[in-house]
């Protein structure tokens, strides 16, 4: 079996995603186009070893539609040679392109690859593709219907995580993000978005918002507490009678950024990495991909987590670094439950809480800024994972090797 | 003849459907095969350019034949039933003929669906006027294009309101909608469709113009998309999510309106066809259909006796449920004298009935005039004598036996031998309050529901003693006031009460073997009970449910008390621990207005079991425990009917309509099924398992109780 060696990680920066967000006028296609520009130059190789662009877009429709990943391919000047395709795995979409492109390589079926995401949330919202799911009345009755948002108080009403558990967590997440912007940690992996006039849109994270305490976020409605009333709150007792009345807990402060980003990784055999003249940073040791029950939906991280490891041949203490993505507070409180991780090993330079989700890039983006971090302390193994829509979660595990 | 053709000149053909052999026209498979024929004559002759479907009787068509259905047994037949219609009302749309419904009365079901294949409806402005799709009722949808032309016409969000609520809309609002073209006076119709017919007209539906798109939103738009997602949890935060008909509507809704109209039709008689055949439809239509109009064609009424209606009612306590009771019989023209303890009693009873009166106005449920008219029936007195030449008396006090015996002894003298005396008990034998009366043959119980100006069920309790006047009287009242009565015998909680014990004893059990109270009401819920049992325990008051269940255990032990715990749970909570209820803040859940939540102190007094019985476990306790009690009853000759059961179980207590009834769930299970279920339940939690001598004969032959 050959290795799936990681070459680098970029990314652009999360740009709010909303008209005002600072990245709203370029158009996703720019995005990818951005980081696979940035790991060609950052690298000078030979764009023509590379067998296929992957990239996570969640909501492949208008300008995400029609294989983003080719189109972005070939606008970077990429040769002809080189292919694009698009996985969708709702929010697991760009951790499942890191997978699938690991995944030819470990087979033998490529030698280098670029695995990557993209999703510009403020013009492609979320449901854009429509597809079964939602309105759908038969298939809604199957998957039991639950907004992630329902299912995220679900879980922090059958944990009994409270109000200011949740906001504490939150709280903690700006914290962390803004220690690691001041700090410059994510300086080497950012890459600038400009505009048409080659003015700078963007080159820092947009999205954080330092000084957020729990008390200012204490202070912020529930967000989720009219849809509970527009059904939901009744519907989940349905799978859950043990609920008597759903606590609302989240809000837009302790609940994943709806933000603008692509990130892009280079991935390749060992003897391509020669070939060349590549340094490999990290090496994809295993990976996994889960079914969980889907309207409770948020919770399978530590279930796959577990099965990638597994895999690996290590276990949860083996582990140095953890990146669980910050879809909702709860989502991490209950994997830290489940599988005993401390807390100061999970996101320890912020989140998405924070920093913001754009679904289908998030997971490259936890990937590189997982690698960074191992390299700045020296540590060896991470672990990447990702709840996900319809019940689902996904997981990488990541050694560093430089 | 059933459909009668006449020429108009010009082109114009009349065809009018009038059904002799009927009171009402109705799509009956002979009316069906007449008006194709008719139809199908107009579309071939080359001299007719149009035709006008009017209707001979007060209303257009109003619906289907239910007997035909119900004797449909397979998928296949029941697409037979529908496929010639749909085929003609394609001619009819695409034949070059145009048509024209011009609409005298009331479409309702398969009569909408004839009117909405016509190119244009003129229906008459007058009140009554009801057009709708009430399929869903019955558990059905429709199955000639009105799952589909209805969104076409009318748009998706609309549409879904009509066929999801199966609630008709009168003449104005179908022309807002876009249900009719126009409206006009009854005696226009004809001249008003030949007048759209002389403007030179294409006999084109809008569905079958190219580009065609609905009104309002698409189903595959963000707005579209929106609207079904919301209508999911809609419809699955209420019992309506489990039955298959509203499910259906919606898919259809959503995949036929994504289509061009023949394959959405043939997707609706897909559907169709496999909602006919089953179970669920059959035990909905059996119960809903059949039982409820039989019981309100007053099956149980004696025969000989003179028209006993009352037109002056007493109705003595002034409290909730008497107040709605004088409401109800006011508002259904009657005069009515309320008797309460004092002046000032007798003032706010007067208060609480004007308070029902606002209420309805403000809802624009009834005009400020008519409010005033119904107070204008309403006197109330405080003292008895005030009551005499009253026809009846209903009292409705205090559920304790030492108020109401003398209250009923002295109103029974005061009104006469003549006067039918009834009470509203839920739980004392008629037999000893008629004892008390001077003419105990005149004493029935007549048992409202709560709120009683509501609720359909009127529960009419007899003893061996009541004279057929009295019982024909009270079945004269519930027609006055529109309900459905169900005649039973007297005994230790009737049926109703008894039956629905049974379930809330059962409650209380699994609550003392440490079952979370709320995974027992969710149970319940999600087996499409309105309201879980330990809920409605609360607001009955845990002391009032002490003294139910003392006065059903009166006459010795039953044998629905066998391992049953209810006793026990109601006096260590209502008298040890003194949570009485929802009255008091505090009772098996805490309470906050409306607002229930965990009390912490329950399973100090029920400790938690570890792991608590599945879910399934939990509703067939709940059900079958209704089931095998309401069995012990139609035994015991206290219900004379196993339909009667269903009926009073659905419209009395929300038992799941889907399901058929209390009874009828049996049927829904299969015997086979049933039988070794309620057996592995009498071994595992008791003899109030054990089903009744008949019950268990049928259920041995595996037989349910309608087969």
């Amino acid at each position: 079996m050959s290795e799936a060696l990681i070459f680098d990680a970029v990314r652009t920066p999360r740009g709010r995603g909303r008209p005002d967000g600072a990245l709203h006028t370029a158009s996703p296609l720019h995005l990818a186009t951005t980081v696979l520009d940035a790991l060609r130059n950052r690298n000078a190789f030979d764009a023509g070893a590379v067998e296929d662009v992957v990239m996570g877009c969640a909501e492949t429709a208008n300008d995400q539609g029609a294989n983003i990943a080719r189109s972005a391919a070939l606008t970077a000047g990429y040769p002809d040679s080189v292919g694009g395709c698009v996985v969708s795995r709702f929010c697991g979409s760009g951790l499942e392109a890191v997978n699938m492109a690991a995944a030819r390589l470990m087979a033998g079926q490529a030698d280098m690859m670029v695995a990557g995401g993209v999703e510009m949330m403020s013009l492609v919202p979320m449901l854009s593709t429509g597809g079964p799911i939602a309105s759908d009345t038969a298939f809604n009755t199957i998957s039991w219907l639950t907004p992630q948002g329902i299912s995220a108080d679900l879980i922090a009403t059958l944990e009994g995580h409270s109000r200011a558990q949740v906001d504490a967590f939150a709280a903690e997440s700006q914290v962390r993000a803004d220690e690691a912007i001041r700090a410059g940690r994510f300086d080497g992996s950012l890459v600038p978005v400009h505009a048409p006039d080659g003015a700078i849109l963007l080159d820092r994270e947009e999205y954080p918002r330092p000084g957020t305490t729990a008390q200012t976020l204490a202070g912020l409605k529930p967000a989720f507490a009219g849809m509970g009333a527009a059904g939901f709150g009744e519907t989940v007792k349905r799978r859950y009678p043990q609920v008597h009345r759903l606590e609302h807990v989240h809000h837009a402060g302790n609940s994943s950024g709806i933000v603008d980003g692509a990130a892009a990784l280079l991935l390749g055999t060992e003897a391509a990495g020669r070939v060349a003249g590549l340094r490999p940073r990290g090496r994809i040791l295993s990976f996994a991909a889960i079914g969980s029950e889907p309207s409770i939906m948020l919770t399978a991280p530590a279930e796959a987590s577990a099965r990638a490891l597994r895999r690996a041949g290590l276990g949860f203490d083996d582990i140095d670094l953890f990146e669980v993505n910050e879809a909702f507070a709860s989502v991490v409180l209950y994997f830290m439950d489940r599988t005993g991780v401390p807390h100061d090993k999970v996101n320890v330079n912020g989140g998405a809480i924070a920093l913001g989700h754009p679904i289908g890039a998030t997971g490259a983006i936890l990937a590189g800024t997982l690698l960074d971090e191992l390299e700045r302390r020296e540590a060896r193994y991470g672990l990447v994972t990702m709840c996900v829509g319809l019940g689902m979660g996904v997981a990488t595990v990541i050694e560093r090797l430089a | 003849m059933i459909i009668t053709p006449s020429e108009l000149g010009g082109g114009v053909r009349l065809l009018m459907w009038d059904d002799p052999d009927r009171p009402v026209n109705v799509k009956s498979a002979p009316a069906v095969a007449a008006f194709i024929e008719a139809a199908r004559a107009a579309i071939a002759d080359k001299g007719v350019g149009a035709v006008i479907l009017a209707s001979g009787k007060r209303d257009f068509v109003v619906g289907g034949d239910l007997e035909e259905l119900v004797a449909t047994h397979t998928p296949e037949a029941a697409a037979r039933l529908t496929e010639p219609i749909q085929q003609l009302f394609r001619e009819m749309e695409t034949g070059g003929t145009l048509f024209v419904a011009a609409l005298g009365g009331s479409a309702l079901g398969g009569g909408l669906e004839l009117a909405m294949a016509c190119h244009r409806r003129i229906a008459a402005d007058i009140p009554g006027l009801r057009l709708g799709q009430p399929e869903v009722g019955l558990g059905l949808i429709p199955g000639a294009g009105g799952t589909q032309r209805l969104p076409r016409l009318i748009g998706i969000e609309a549409a879904a309101r009509m066929l999801l609520g199966g609630k008709p809309v009168g003449a104005e609002e179908a022309l807002r909608l876009g249900l009719v073209d126009e409206l006009c006076p009854p005696d226009e119709l004809i001249d008003r469709a030949r007048a759209w017919i002389e403007s030179g007209p294409e006999p084109v539906q809008p569905w079958d113009r190219r580009g065609f798109r609905l009104p309002g939103f698409q189903p595959q738009e963000p707005a579209g998309r929106a609207f079904f997602s919301g209508q999911w949890p809609r419809l699955h935060a209420t019992p309506a999510g489990l039955e298959a008909a509203p499910n259906a509507i919606l898919h259809l809704l959503h995949h036929g309106c994504e289509r061009t109209i023949d394959p959405a039709l043939r997707l609706e008689r897909q559907h169709f066809a496999a909602l006919v055949p089953s179970r669920e439809v059959k035990g909905r239509i059996r119960t809903l259909f059949f039982g409820v109009n039989a019981a309100r064609g007053l099956k149980d009424r004696p025969e000989g006796q003179p028209d006993r209606t009352p037109a002056r009612v007493a109705v003595l306590g002034g409290g909730l449920m008497g107040a709605g009771i004088a409401f109800a019989l006011a508002r259904a023209g009657a005069r009515v004298d309320l008797l309460e303890t004092g002046p000032e009693a007798a003032a706010a009873a007067r208060t609480r009935v004007g308070a029902l009166a606002e209420r309805a106005v403000s809802s624009g449920r009834m005009g400020a005039e008519s409010a005033g008219a119904l107070m204008a029936r309403i006197t109330a007195h405080h003292e008895a004598a005030q009551l005499a030449g009253a026809d009846m008396a209903i009292e409705a006090v205090v559920e304790r036996e030492a108020v109401k015996v003398p209250l009923l002894a002295e109103v029974a003298t005061v009104l006469g031998p003549d006067a039918t005396i009834a009470s509203n008990t839920s739980t004392i034998p008629i037999g000893r309050l008629a004892d008390a009366c001077a003419a105990p043959d005149a004493v029935l119980g007549m048992h409202f529901f709560a709120p009683a100006e509501r609720m359909p069920l009127l529960e009419i309790i007899t003893t061996d003693r009541t004279r057929p006047a009295a019982l024909a009287a009270a079945l004269d009242c519930a027609r006055l006031l529109g309900k459905t009565p169900i005649v039973v015998r007297d005994g230790l909680g009737f049926f109703t009460s008894r039956v629905v014990a049974a379930y809330t004893a059962e409650a209380l059990t699994l609550l003392a073997e440490g079952v979370a109270p709320q995974r027992i009401d969710n149970a319940a819920r999600a087996a499409g009970m309105p309201l879980g049992p330990l809920a409605m325990a609360d607001l009955t008051g845990l002391d009032t449910l002490c003294d139910i269940f003392a006065s059903l255990g009166s006459a010795g032990p039953r044998p629905a008390d066998a391992g049953a715990r209810a006793v026990e749970v109601l006096e260590r909570l209502a008298r040890d621990a003194g949570r009485t209820g929802r009255r008091a803040g505090a009772g098996i859940y805490d309470h906050e207005g409306r607002e229930t939540s965990l009390w912490p102190g329950l399973a100090d007094l029920f400790p938690t079991c570890p792991t608590p019985p599945p879910q399934e476990t939990i509703i067939d306790r709940l059900l079958l425990a209704q089931a095998i009690e309401a069995a012990r009853a139609l035994e015991e000759g206290i219900i004379g009917a196993a339909v009667d059961a269903d009926v009073a179980s659905v419209t009395g207590w929300g038992f799941p309509a889907r399901l058929g009834g209390v009874l009828g769930q049996i049927d829904m299970m299969g015997g086979d099924a049933a039988r070794d279920r309620i057996a592995a339940l009498a071994a595992e939690c008791g003899a109030r398992f054990a089903p009744p001598p008949g019950m268990d004969a049928r259920l041995r032959r595996g037989r349910g109780f309608f087969d």
